[in-house]
C-alpha cells in the first residue's frame, strides 16, 4: 500500500523546486549581481519631486551586490574610489530578493525580481526619499 | 510519533532560517566610502535641489517690466506767450519792474 506523502515533505519539495528555478536565473543570492540604474525619482518633504535618468544624477553606471562580502558597492571617479553599503538584512520573498541596510542616517532597500532581475532601490532619510529603477544580472563564475 | 515531531520541528527551523537570513556587518566609522546613504544620496539630492531651484526661479521670475516711456518734453511756449505771462506777473506784482525788464529782454533775445 502506498503511503500518503506528508504535507511538510510536499512543501519541502516545492520549496526546492522553486529555489532551483530561481537559481537558474541567478537571482537567488547564490551569485553576485551587477546592476545598472536607469531612472531615478526623488522627492523632498516639501512635496517636490524630480525625476530623470540615472546619468543626469551623476550616479555610477553599475553597482555590485556582493553576497559573500555582504555589501553593495560601486566605483566612482574613474574607478579611483570605491564606495559601499553594508547589507544588514537579506531575505527572499516569493518573487523578490530583498536587501536592506542603514547608512548615514538613511535606510535603504533593494528589491530584485528573482526571475527577471528587475531592480528597485529605495533610499529614505529625514527629509527626502528617492527611488532608483534598473535591472541586474548575475555575474557568471562568481558563485558563492 | 516522536520521530515525526522531530522532523517537523527541524523543517520549521530550516524554513525559518531560510526565510530570515540576517546579515550583520560592522558599522563604518568614517563617512568616506558611504554608497547608498552617502554618495548616491548626496548626488541625487543635490541634483534635485538644483533642479527645484531652477524650476522655482523659472516659475517665479518676475514679469519683465514695461519699458518706461520717456515723456516728451512739452513744447516750448512761444515768445508771445512768454511775454504775456511776464505781463501778467508784473501786473500782479509778482515780479519787480527790474525783473520784468530783464526777463522780457531775455525772452526777446531768445534766452
Amino acid at each position: 500500500m502506498r503511503r500518503k506523502l506528508p504535507i511538510f515533505h510536499a512543501l519541502a519539495l516545492g520549496s526546492i523546486a522553486i529555489a532551483t528555478g530561481a537559481s537558474a536565473a541567478g537571482f537567488d543570492g547564490s551569485a553576485n549581481l551587477i546592476c545598472a540604474a536607469n531612472n531615478v525619482v526623488a522627492c523632498t518633504k516639501s512635496s517636490v519631486c524630480v525625476q530623470g535618468e540615472a546619468s543626469t544624477f551623476d550616479l555610477p553606471v553599475f553597482m555590485y551586490v556582493d553576497f559573500k562580502g555582504k555589501v553593495v558597492k560601486a566605483r566612482t571617479e574613474g574607478d579611483a574610489k570605491q564606495v559601499e553599503s553594508p547589507i544588514k538584512n537579506f531575505q527572499k520573498s516569493n518573487t523578490q530578493l530583498i536587501l536592506q541596510g542603514i547608512e548615514n542616517g538613511h535606510g535603504w532597500g533593494i528589491s530584485i525580481d528573482q526571475t527577471g532581475g528587475r531592480m528597485t532601490t529605495t533610499v529614505s532619510g529625514e527629509s527626502s526619499s528617492f527611488m532608483i529603477f534598473g535591472a541586474c544580472t548575475s555575474i557568471k563564475g562568481d558563485k558563492q | 510519533m516522536k520521530e515525526r515531531n522531530g522532523v517537523l520541528l527541524s523543517m520549521v527551523a530550516c524554513a525559518a532560517s531560510a526565510g530570515l537570513l540576517t546579515f550583520s556587518a560592522p558599522a563604518r566609522a568614517d563617512g568616506a566610502g558611504w554608497f547608498l546613504g552617502g554618495m548616491v544620496t548626496s548626488r541625487v539630492l543635490s541634483n534635485a535641489e538644483r533642479r527645484t531651484q531652477a524650476e522655482e526661479a523659472q516659475a517665479y521670475r518676475p514679469a519683465p517690466q514695461p519699458v518706461q516711456q520717456v515723456q516728451a518734453q512739452p513744447a516750448k511756449p512761444s515768445k508771445e506767450r512768454q511775454l504775456q505771462e511776464l505781463d501778467r506777473l508784473a501786473a500782479g506784482g509778482y515780479i519787480t519792474p527790474q525783473e520784468y525788464k530783464e526777463r522780457r529782454k531775455a525772452v526777446l533775445e531768445g534766452y
